[in-house]
């Protein structure tokens, strides 16, 4: 369902901060996950429009889950969050199938331009430019 | 070797809408253990650092405060200074996830670690300012000994 999104972080502070940013830009937060395996579990259950998804993790690194949703959905819109910048680490999540990283600290518009533009999600439209987009007021509520 | 590590340490940033988190000073290269904790309330924030790098890093801030906001804070300062690292070493060097350490399990690590590097910075917390100190430790195996 377009314009929505799947929040992976181990730390409260950041699930709430991209929380409160999607949800100010119109997006529709479907759920949370801790870990990288919780992530795998909640992406097949919710299917976001997009996922941002945090590296360093208990259980299950942000990379792998990555690897493991893109190996069952290629069409899986993941975007990385992470204080990590170092160069290797972005070709590692770029190959897993990361569509964009993103370090921290973001700012709100940067990580809203990105998942705008890899979903194709815009407020003012309600709606994204997948083929399966529906117009705002035939959403459903969500889980 | 010390001040290398030091200038690897971030100086300001914006900690997302909360505010600047401020460098203070240079780091003390060595500071006498028992002076840490003594007559203080303080609770540490520890990660690991992980690759061909022997090292922790140590979040001190006053015990009582949001554990979640200065993971996050002290993940920032870890992973820039892993970046610098890695930059440095052209090794990669990742950060484990946040450990939060009790005031006895702090005393222990602190003094069964080599201090390294130390920067103090500041943060406006709810309009109060807020003391925090980042050590560099050498022995990071410590971090799972609690």
């Amino acid at each position: 369902m377009a314009g929505t999104v799947l929040i992976v972080d181990d730390v409260a502070f950041v699930r709430q901060t991209l929380a409160e940013i999607f949800t100010r830009a119109g997006y529709q937060v479907l759920g949370f996950a801790e870990d990288g395996q919780k992530a795998v579990e909640m992406y097949f259950k919710l299917r976001p429009a997009v996922v941002t998804m945090d590296v360093v993790m208990p259980t299950l690194s942000g990379i792998e889950a990555t690897r493991r949703i893109i190996k069952a959905d290629k069409e899986a819109n993941i975007i990385i969050v992470s204080a990590l910048g170092q160069e290797n680490l972005v070709m590692e999540a770029i190959n897993a199938g990361a569509r964009d990283y993103v370090t921290k600290p973001f700012k709100a518009e940067d990580i809203l331009k990105t998942a705008n533009r890899i979903t194709g999600f815009s407020k003012e439209k309600g709606h994204g430019s997948s083929s399966q987009s529906t117009p705002r007021a035939a959403q459903g509520g969500g889980s | 070797m010390s001040s290398t590590l030091i200038e690897l340490l971030p100086e300001n940033f914006d900690f997302y809408h909360l505010g600047p988190v401020q460098a203070l000073s240079e780091a003390t290269p060595f500071v006498n253990p028992d002076e840490e904790t003594k007559g203080t309330d303080l609770q540490g924030i520890g990660y690991s650092l992980q690759g061909d790098v022997q090292a922790a890093v140590l979040l001190l801030i006053p015990a009582g405060l949001d554990t979640s906001v200065y993971s996050e804070l002290g993940n920032i300062i870890a992973s820039q200074f892993a970046d610098g690292l890695a930059k440095d070493s052209g090794c990669d060097v990742l950060v484990s996830p946040p450990r939060i350490m009790a005031k006895a399990a702090l005393e222990r690590l602190i003094r069964g670690s080599d201090l390294m590097a130390k920067k103090t910075y500041h943060f406006l917390d709810n309009g109060n300012v807020v003391q925090i100190e980042v050590q560099i430790l050498y022995a990071p195996n410590t971090l799972n000994h609690d």
